[in-house]
């Protein structure tokens, strides 16, 4: 399939981009350890669960907004054209896609590792907690994503990512804040499936979306 | 088989829009603000916190009633809810006027419950019931119930009127004014997002100035719907901003389609811009259908509005059948005025435009 | 020296705005709990009358702005024609 060779070879491309600079990943890196750490020293310990998990996902939040809104801000403007000239559009967001996904998991695992380090690990049903995270973790992603494109079509700046991404995403932070609060509290898979499966239904439309429009907006 | 086309249709609609949206318009407003609300019970104020210790008096506020002038048949009970709900009637009723009324009620002793519902009734009013209106503080359990059958002849009035609720009383009737701002709001990005799809496909312009006329038209219905609702929350709940999945559903759609607006003036080339906005629009769109159709759903008591339990003002109340005359023709109405003032607001577009296009005309010649 | 003037003029209104906050204090009956009874009157009537005062006011303000676009639209195409 050529649609899945180009995806292939352009994530290796994003993979060896990152390689080369390595100084962003660990300044993303850096960001969430500092903010957990500003977490920590405004609350030295968070046993109230509720709180916690918000907390945890206010910092993913802004994380994702600051590491995913380069995705497609790093790109020169030739260097964009070179790219739609030997690859299919949706070839070359399935790939930003992928590796914002991996990205978004990445950052996640990490964050909540220095997070359960340094503030606390109340929750209930592990398993469960650490799925909602991967899927949430992906559903930013690929919502961040899509904004990140239409932002950097149009002036490519961060106030204008925020402005777009937020309110287009707070319906994913929620779900995930009631799935992962969900799961904190001990509860499993029964009652926990209507958000899982909200969840995973607006990665499906989101990503849909983003496949079917972004043709329209590379174009120039 | 008779084939109608979609343009001929559309003409029809344009010819006799505007006539149909003031007929509209016009039944909304004068039923939601003329029809009377039905008699009911505002407050029941007992003399004692105990129903027991002796003969206690209770005083009853009624909304719309005819306590004196249906005098004659005037009873009131209060009923001991349980599995077999016991009737204990007043041995006394003293009408202070038409909407005040003091009942005198012997010791009793409530079966299980500690909670009494209150009736009174007349033939005007027919059967006025307010749910737990006094409470005892008693804790003798099962003693005397002095049980009586009150005989009821009508059980409603028999005049047209809106259904009485406590707590909303007359303010109910912002169902025809609050309510089908969203209506009209939601018909509004409908269309917008018809028309980006619309635009996409074949680029062209005007399909991209009827989806942000439609969105700005739609925007102002939302910030109306809004500010009434938030107003309409500070009477029935006590605050400015309650915690509603809807309320925070919507506002957040509002957050989303003021960003389409600041995105959409961050760009000068025309063709890019409604490319661009179109798609951040699709994108807004759909995330509110998630927003407000189907996570409010999935919460069912969180929220305080109707269709999501939860609200004991609103709880019971399904639509009733005169509200309901009404309430359609008022929706009908307002959606008709968003979109004559949509389709105002695009055809000066339009003519802004033809100016332009042929200024870039004279300049080419 | 008028930059002191400034800064005063700035603090002072600082001072008002934090004293309206003080009076806006939800437990004190103040000018909300003053609203919030008249908004009750007529049987909760109030709130339908200011809900439609509202509406319309919302309304009138965008045909009023509608207006006034169209008026500077109708001077550039006389422009256009002269």
């Amino acid at each position: 399939m050529n649609l899945g060779r180009q995806t292939a070879a352009l994530f290796k491309r994003e993979i060896l981009n990152e390689q080369r600079q390595k100084y962003a990943l660990y300044g993303m890196l850096l960001y969430v350890v500092s903010t957990v750490f500003v977490a920590k020293f405004s609350f030295r310990v968070i046993k109230d669960v509720p709180a916690w998990n918000a907390l945890f996902w206010i910092i993913l939040l802004f994380a994702a907004a600051t590491g995913i809104a380069r995705s497609f801000a790093q790109e020169t403007r030739g260097r964009m054209l070179y790219l739609y000239s030997i690859a299919d559009p949706r070839a070359v967001l399935l790939a930003k896609l992928l590796y914002n996904c991996l990205l978004m998991c990445f950052l996640g695992f990490t964050g909540l590792a220095f997070y359960t380090f340094l503030v606390g690990f109340p929750v209930g049903n592990t398993g469960f907690f650490l799925a909602a995270l991967f899927l949430g973790c992906i559903t930013l992603a690929s919502a961040f994503t899509m904004i990140s494109a239409i932002a950097s079509k149009a002036g490519n700046n961060f106030t204008l990512m925020a402005i777009l991404g937020f309110p287009v995403v707070l319906p994913v932070m929620l779900a995930a804040i009631r799935l992962s609060k969900h799961a904190a509290d001990g509860f499993g898979w029964s009652g926990g499936a209507a958000y899982f499966g909200v969840l995973l239904a607006m990665n499906i439309v989101v990503t849909g979306l983003a496949y079917l429009l972004f043709p329209y907006l590379w174009r120039d | 088989m008779v084939i109608v086309s979609w343009k001929a249709l559309a003409n029809v609609f344009k010819r006799s829009y505007k006539f149909f949206c003031i007929v509209f318009l016009l039944i909304g407003f004068a039923g939601g603000i003329l029809v009377p609300l039905a008699p009911g019970i505002i407050s029941a104020d007992s003399s004692s916190l105990s129903t027991f210790s002796g003969p206690f008096t209770v005083k009853v506020f009624g909304y719309n009633t005819h306590f004196r002038s249906a005098k004659s048949s005037l009873q009131g009970w209060i009923t001991n809810e349980g599995k077999q709900p016991v009737n204990t009637c007043a041995t006394s009723v003293n009408v202070i006027d038409d909407t005040h009324l003091e009942l005198s009620f012997p010791p009793v002793a409530p079966l299980n419950d500690p909670l009494f519902g209150l009736t009174v009734y007349n033939d005007a009013d027919g059967r006025l019931y307010m749910n737990s209106a006094i409470a005892t503080t008693d804790t003798v359990r099962g003693g005397i119930v002095p049980a009586c059958n009150p005989v009821v002849k009508n059980e409603k009035q028999d005049h047209f009127a809106f259904p009485f609720r406590y707590i909303l009383y007359e303010s109910m009737r912002n169902l025809f004014f609050h309510v089908p701002m969203w209506f009209t709001m939601i018909a509004l990005l409908s269309w917008a997002v018809v028309n980006n799809l619309r635009f996409l496909r074949g680029f062209d312009m005007k399909y991209d100035r009827m989806a942000n006329n439609a969105i700005t038209t739609g925007i102002i219905f939302g910030l109306l719907g809004l500010i009434t609702g938030s107003l309409w929350a500070r009477v029935t709940w006590r605050a400015w901003w309650v915690d509603d999945v809807k309320l925070n559903g919507t506002a957040i759609t509002m957050l989303s389609y003021l960003a389409y607006l600041v995105l959409r003036n961050s760009m000068e080339d025309e063709q890019k811009r409604a490319r661009i906005s179109a798609i951040y629009s699709i994108f807004a769109y759909v995330m509110m259908i998630v927003l407000i159709g189907v996570l409010p759903r999935l919460q069912g008591t969180d929220s305080l509005h109707p269709g999501n339990g939860g609200n004991p003002a609103f709880s019971s109340y399904d639509l009733d059948n005169s509200l309901r005359v009404f309430f359609y023709p008022a929706v009908a109405g307002w959606v008709l005025l968003g979109v004559w003032i949509y389709s105002v607001r695009y055809r000066m577009s339009n003519l802004k435009e033809n100016l332009a296009a042929a200024e870039v005309k004279s300049r080419i010649a | 020296m008028k930059n002191a003037v400034q800064k005063k003029n700035i603090l002072s209104a600082f001072a008002v705005l934090l004293s309206l906050a003080a009076a806006a204090q939800p437990n004190k009956p103040g000018i909300d709990e003053e609203l919030f009874r008249s908004l009750h009157g007529n049987g909760s009537m109030n709130v339908v009358l200011t809900v439609i005062g509202i509406i319309l006011a919302g309304l009138f303000l965008t045909l009023f702005r509608m207006d006034r676009k169209l008026s500077k639209l109708e001077k550039e195409i006389k422009e256009k024609k002269s």
